[in-house]
């Protein structure tokens, strides 16, 4: 197998798949101590895919939306220093102690990130990452923004368009949501998440 | 960093801080053990801190004493929130499904009193009020205290309202409750029959261990029996039934209904169970297969009927 690193310093290229390296957590794929990184199961993998480049280094702290079960945010705890882990529901919650307990730069934090209580926890951080099921998506990373992410800092905002309305277009339901995200953020990148994800877009934005 | 010359009063799970001009004039550590910092995170203190004093967690805590490396700070940190985790996670699931459950039986127990009350308001009262009964017969009684109506008829009319009113309170927490609790079996079966099947199997967790060939028949058990025992015809539906899709069909396309929204409400609460996301195209591809079956029974129908004549 060839193994080649990607231009995200911790993300390595295994022949044509992406991988991580660091323990194995869910029964993913593992060759050595490289953890394949599928783009099916995880939206940032995809949004790795499809976009190339990401300002995430080693150095950087995490603000996770939305870590349900823990899957994309083992991945990203290998990559950056310390995450940071928001999810609402006690019962996929349950999944990400478990990651939790075997890792130790993951702060979780069971809360509503559309009512952060975690203020007297999180620092500043590099980067929010966003992938939560509820209507108000920009609201609630604009709201978390403002509270977290220091200046120049990304936010990688992953649009649920079923979330936010079943019944629109999604490519209308992007739109709506980035004219929101505007008011606070400069968009650097739209991307659809096809064929990997049905229905997602990620949005990288960069806080003005 | 550059702080600007102003106070600030910085509340965090560690303890309590002033900075004045960058430098830090007064604290407050709370114990290092993880029940004392819980008790100080639990108090919820929200802060409009200004974004920078982020920055200075680490700091804070290094210089006030209460720990001696970063590391250290990312270590106690992370103790104490798993242990917040683990503990809001226990409480919530020993509680939420359980909470539904009683609310929807006591739903089921308050309409049977209603209709229990309203009976009797019905004989009692129904000769003043001509042609009135249920909700209509109550407001005519309590609105009408001129008309000397009775005053022990006029408070068990204002009780029976009341009970509706209750009635309808904990149908909405219902609602509420099961759109976040289990979003996808409530977009398929609705907030009250979802709750109904987790009530009759005990919790959500092991309706989403039962084949869905169960869920079509649970709340029809003496039916069931009665088919596996006897060899009379097997029950189509249970408390299924209460769907739309199922009770405002044709009575021959009622068993497929059930057969199709059985096997998504099965799909919906393992969902649910597994996961938090919320899939629509669940709901939309039984309406799609419901209304392809339909046109085709019709088209059916109408062959037969045009061979026949």
């Amino acid at each position: 197998m060839q193994i080649k690193p990607h231009k995200i310093t911790g993300v390595y290229f295994l022949d044509n798949n992406l991988a991580t390296r660091g323990s194995t957590v869910y029964g993913e794929r593992t060759f050595g101590d490289y953890r394949f990184w599928d783009p099916r199961r995880s939206k940032l993998a995809a949004l790795i895919r499809k976009k190339g480049d990401l300002a995430i280094e080693s150095n950087h702290k995490v603000l996770y939306l939305g870590a349900a079960s823990g899957t994309t945010v083992s991945h990203l705890s290998d990559i950056v220093s310390l995450v940071y882990a928001v999810e609402l529901s006690p019962r996929v919650a349950r999944d990400l102690i478990r990651v939790c307990e075997n890792r130790m730069n993951i702060i979780p934090l069971i809360s509503d990130a559309y009512r952060p209580d975690y203020s007297q926890v999180v620092e500043l951080v590099d980067i929010i990452y966003q992938d939560v099921a509820q209507k108000k998506q920009a609201e609630i990373a604009m709201k978390n923004a403002e509270m977290f992410l220091k200046a120049g800092g990304y936010a990688f905002i992953m649009i649920k368009a079923r979330s936010v309305d079943v019944t629109a277009k999604p490519r209308e339901v992007y739109k709506a949501q980035i004219k929101k995200l505007e008011e606070m953020f400069k968009i650097e990148a739209v991307r659809e998440l096809e064929p990997f994800h049905k229905d997602h877009a990620a949005v990288i934005a960069k806080i003005t | 960093m550059k702080m600007s010359d102003r106070t600030y009063n910085v509340h965090l799970w560690f303890g309590d801080f002033k900075i004045e001009n960058g430098a830090l004039v007064s604290s407050t550590i709370v114990k290092k053990n993880v029940d004392s910092i819980l008790k100080k995170i639990n108090g919820r203190d929200t802060l409009n801190l200004d974004k920078n004093c982020r920055n200075l967690f680490r700091n804070i805590a290094i210089s006030s004493g209460f720990v001696t490396s970063d590391l250290e700070y990312v270590e106690t940190l992370r103790e104490v929130t798993l242990e917040l985790a683990r503990k809001r996670v226990l409480e919530a699931e020993s509680k939420k499904d359980q909470q539904i459950i009683q609310c929807v039986e006591s739903i089921d127990d308050i309409d049977e009193s209603i209709n229990l009350l309203s009976e009797r308001l019905t004989e009692w009262q129904g000769l003043k009020f001509e042609y009135l009964k249920g909700e209509e017969l109550e407001r005519a009684i309590i609105s009408s205290k001129e008309m000397r109506c009775d005053a022990l008829a006029v408070d068990f009319a204002v009780m029976v309202t009341r009970l509706r009113e209750t009635r309808q309170h904990i149908a909405d927490h219902i609602s509420s409750e099961m759109s976040s609790f289990a979003p996808n079996l409530t977009n398929v079966a609705g907030a009250l029959l979802g709750a109904r099947l987790m009530s009759k199997t005990g919790g959500l967790n092991n309706l989403a261990k039962m084949p869905s060939s169960t869920v079509q028949v649970i709340g029809a058990s003496k039916a069931l029996f009665r088919h596996l025992r006897y060899g009379t015809k097997p029950p189509k539906h249970g408390i299924i039934y209460q769907h739309p899709l199922v009770n405002r069909s044709d009575v021959s396309q009622r068993g497929k209904i059930a057969r199709m929204l059985a096997s998504k409400i099965s799909i919906a609460a393992r969902l649910d169970n597994y996961s938090t996301n919320l899939y629509p195209e669940l709901l939309e591809g039984l309406e799609r297969k419901v209304e392809k079956m339909k046109k085709l029974s019709s088209k059916i129908e109408e062959e037969n009927a045009d061979k026949t004549t």
